[in-house]
């Protein structure tokens, strides 16, 4: 309104410079400043302030909303799921509320299991954290509907609704989507991916090249192995770095080919007739040959072995070695069966032992895994092998040697912990209340279970200087299994 | 009476009651717990060796509680208030116990002895003194305010921006020696325009332009309608007795509570309740000051509905408002509610107010079918008529309103002046809710 501009560039200058005129004011006005201006009492001061104040009146009474009839109309599509409860929905606003996004998965994946969507007044702030978790995403976008897809189309933070094929975030998308786009191809169709990794190689950088072999870790198999012996003349360092770590994987490849060679005249296994004949020596001989392929130790085997190790440089080279090969490799050097190959390791080669267990963790030999858990070695890889109450069983084992660790590796389980287990567990984290606090409790709460809701009091530290540090954590932990036990009652699960 | 869990977080003093109350709405937190017409109670095992008594009057939503906190309500009445929200199978339609009905019945005898109470005599030649005495410190505090101004207006606001808070500070202090409260307020709101804002000459013209037309008025009071009389005088900062007012017929109807904002003022919460009346389609607005570390006399929350007699302050346009005596009642449904039909018709009713009174404060409207639309880089609120008025940039809620809205019209009600908006709450569904 013009009117309002003169007054403000009047005030804005000061009533010593220009005021604004009768001319430029409305109709409606025009009369009112006229007495105001025939005043002859009033200075100018005044004489602007009434006319002002006139003027903002008008204004104020003048307003017309702006019309806009040719909007174009964007609505949601209607639902096709029914709403949770209103009783689920609170839970969820309490979840909300303690930032815990492993309940919240829970929770969305329940919602999601039940074929229910989300009430429309808490998208928001699930399509908020999910924004900020990757991983809550694919639950999100299930358990929002179709008035979440709508919003996400209004919000361009919430893109993630958009569904790119893997084939097209390959071929058109950023460097880590392209890198996930092949990760997750190689976990289904290996050949596949080496396939379409193949076809753009000429065209990739040196660090894309490195960043997308890395993705051959996952299923890196047999197939692959030609293709990437013909990777050796690649120039650059960390792709070079990258083949020989996958041949290092792949059991016939030339590295692993050439390791067994020298592990063939380096290892023997001697058995001799004692005691007239009536019993059998048997022993293991470490010897490296005189010469021995210098491309071993170009492929990352060390050759000296430090001031503090146990072991000579001789038995370094043949403990890295042994590390290195199928366990595949001594049954056919040894003659023997997996049980009695690891029975002469232990008997004969009681400190190699730990480079067998690192083979079998390392080439995924599942067969051979039995034969190591009651050995002291921990070998973590073996954990995924094995099922959820041997798991448990294995973990068990060295929560008195090394509790720190075993709670480690019984925080990164899959599935959730059985009541006798997780009571275990959590007396272990009571004597570390600092490191296993309230976010911690918030990031694994899908691992305790809630029947141990009424044992979970009685949990105490063994030093009680952290008696008190560990009750906060205790009644934080009780107020998410909680907060589980609800979730799982609102979806009767 | 049941509320709904967004009303009962309305009711929390603080973001750290809401979260203590929530973690008690867990039905092993209760020893003991019942509920009748009357009452709502329980008993909560807190760290003492005794659980602490808690108690809601559930006619005017008051709280008891035995526990030690000085925050009002306290923790357990807001989680007694949740659980039962949430599992109101848990609680049994039982007798009072003792502890409750002592208190129920001492608040009922207090609300009867408040209705006997008798007026002591009045020293009217006293009292008329001293009302002399005040309005000559008045008009000689606004001759200083005028001349100010007029300092201002010379000089030009172009450095404005560059005055310290002694400044406003300064002049708001002599309005608050000259008794004119309403005044020193309206001087430090000036002082307290954001002058980083692109426009701020615009409000900031508003707002002294409005200091000017109340302080200018003032000195014509005697030629100026009575009930315009009284706006002035209120805008200067006297008041009126609330028991003045509560003698005073009031407006008997269903009130839904559309709005609620708490802003902290030196040592003062002051609240504000927006009220709309089901029947006589009457806005009004409830304060309610309340000094650190006391108690309310009202626990009200978006959402609830109130069976009161209210008694408006005389003003050209009602709005302000006190309540003579309530009852909280079952929200209704939509059906009820008669608002705008759209922006053309706010506009007209907007202009008939401004009209009447220049300088009055924002009111809430209850309009109906409004939905957000983005136009222009900008969210809008879109009439059926296809009239736009935009969405004020201090409303921080707008993906919670789409949410709601899904692209479809929703009643709301809103706030605010000429073509900008800020929703306060909607409808959806069969609830009100806060937003």
């Amino acid at each position: 309104m013009k009117a309002w501009e003169y007054v403000i560039n009047t005030a804005m200058l000061g009533t010593d410079k220009q005021i604004p005129s009768p001319a430029d004011l409305p109709e409606e006005i025009t009369g009112v400043a006229a007495l105001i201006d025939a005043s002859e009492t009033a200075d100018k001061e005044v004489k602007f302030l009434q006319k002002a104040a006139a003027i903002y009146n008008y204004r104020q009474c003048g307003f017309t909303p702006l019309e806009q009839k040719e909007l174009p109309v964007h609505t949601a599509s209607p639902e096709t799921s029914p709403y949770c409860t209103e009783a689920a929905s609170a839970i969820l606003s309490d979840i909300l509320n303690e930032e815990p996004t492993a309940l919240l998965g829970l929770w969305l994946s329940h919602c999601h299991q039940t074929g229910k969507i989300l009430l429309p007044d808490v998208l928001p702030a699930v399509l908020d954290v999910a924004l900020k978790d990757k991983s809550l995403q694919p639950l999100a976008v299930a358990c929002c509907g179709n008035r979440g897809l709508w919003l996400s189309g209004l919000n361009p933070s919430w893109d993630y609704f958009s569904t790119v094929s893997d084939k097209e975030l390959w071929q058109t998308g950023k460097p880590d989507e392209r890198a996930g786009a092949l990760e997750k191809l190689r976990t289904t169709d290996p050949d596949m991916a080496r396939e379409w990794l193949q076809q753009t190689w000429p065209q990739e950088t040196a660090a894309s090249k490195a960043d997308l072999l890395k993705t051959f870790r996952v299923n890196a198999g047999a197939a692959d192995q030609d293709w990437l012996e013909s990777l050796w003349s690649e120039k650059g360092q960390k792709v070079k770095e990258e083949v020989v770590y996958l041949l290092k994987r792949i059991p016939g490849s030339s590295i692993i080919k050439l390791y067994e060679g020298v592990l063939r005249e380096a290892v023997m296994l001697k058995k001799e007739k004692a005691l007239l004949g009536m019993m059998t020596k048997v022993s293991i001989q470490f010897k490296l040959p005189s010469r021995i392929d210098e491309a071993i130790f170009k492929s990352g085997i060390e050759k000296l072995s430090g001031q503090k190790s146990p072991f000579s440089d001789e038995e370094f080279i043949i403990y890295q070695l042994i590390e290195s090969v199928p366990p595949a490799f001594w049954e056919q050097r040894f003659e023997a069966a997996p049980a009695q190959v690891v029975q002469y390791f232990e008997k004969y080669a009681p400190a190699m032992t730990g480079a067998l267990g690192m083979a079998v963790s390392r080439f995924k030999a599942a067969s051979w895994m039995p034969y190591f858990l009651h050995l002291d070695g921990f070998y973590v890889d073996f954990i995924d092998f094995l099922n959820p109450p041997e798991q448990e069983k294995y973990l068990l084992r060295f929560f008195k040697p090394d509790p720190r660790n075993a709670i480690h590796y019984a925080l990164q389980l899959k599935q959730e912990w059985s009541a006798d287990f997780a009571i275990t567990v959590l007396r272990e984290m009571a004597n570390y209340p600092y490191e296993y606090n309230r976010a911690s409790f918030n990031k694994h709460i899908r691992l305790i279970p809630v029947t141990i809701i009424n044992q979970v009091k009685a949990i105490e530290p063994k030093d009680l200087n952290l008696l008190n540090t560990w009750a906060k954590n205790r009644d934080h932990l009780l107020k998410l299994l909680r907060l589980k036990q609800q979730t799982l009652n609102a979806f009767n699960a | 009476m049941q509320l709904t869990e967004d009303q009962i977080y309305a009711l929390a003093p603080d973001d750290a009651s809401k979260k203590a109350g929530r973690d008690l709405a867990a039905p092993a937190k209760w020893v003991s717990k019942g509920i009748n017409p009357l009452a709502l109670w329980g008993e909560c095992q807190g760290s003492g060796s005794k659980p602490y008594q808690t108690q809601v009057d559930l006619t005017a939503i008051a709280f008891k509680c035995s526990c030690p906190s000085r925050k009002f309500p306290c923790k357990h009445g807001l989680g007694l208030l949740l659980l039962r929200a949430r599992q109101p199978d848990l609680f049994p339609d039982s007798d009072m116990p003792a502890w409750v009905s002592e208190w129920i019945g001492k608040r009922s005898e207090k609300e009867e002895k408040k209705a006997e109470k008798t007026e002591k005599p009045v020293d009217e030649a006293a009292q008329a003194k001293r009302q002399q005495s005040r309005e000559q410190k008045v008009i000689a505090g606004i001759d200083g305010l005028l001349v100010w101004i007029k300092d201002i207006i010379r000089g030009g606001i172009l450095t404005i921006p560059e005055k310290d808070g002694a400044y406003w500070d300064g002049m708001a202090r002599r309005m608050v020696d000259a008794q004119a409260s309403g005044l020193a307020a309206i001087v430090r709101d000036l002082g307290a325009t954001n002058f980083w804002n692109e426009g701020w000459q615009s409000s900031f013209m508003d707002k002294l332009l409005q200091l000017y037309l109340v302080a200018e008025s003032y000195q014509h009071l005697p030629i100026i309608d009575p009930l315009l009389q009284q706006d002035i005088r209120s805008a200067i900062g006297f008041t009126m007795s609330q028991d003045e007012l509560k003698k005073q017929d009031g407006v008997n109807d269903t009130w839904l509570v559309i709005g609620k904002e708490s802003r902290d003022e030196q040592q003062l919460t002051v609240e504000q309740n927006w009220l709309y009346g089901l029947k006589s389609k009457q806005y009004a607005l409830v304060l309610q000051f309340i000094v650190r570390g006391q108690v309310g006399q009202l626990s009200l929350s978006t959402g609830m509905c109130l069976e009161a007699e209210l008694s408006y302050y005389p003003s050209a346009v009602p709005f302000r408002a006190i309540i003579k005596n309530h009852s909280i009642t079952p929200t209704p449904t939509q059906a009820n509610v008669a608002g705008f039909t759209g922006w053309q018709q706010v506009a007209e009713h907007e202009t008939e107010l401004n009209s009447k009174l220049p300088f009055r404060s924002e009111m809430p409207l209850v309009v109906t079918a409004l939905k957000p639309v983005q136009y222009q880089k900008q969210w809008w609120l879109q009439d059926e008529q296809g009239y736009l008025c935009c969405i004020s940039s201090s409303f921080k809620n707008i993906w919670q309103l789409l949410a709601l809205s899904g692209g479809e019209p929703l009643t709301m009600t809103v706030i605010g002046k000429e073509n900008e908006y800020r929703p306060l709450g909607v409808w959806h569904g069969q609830n009100y809710k806060a937003i």
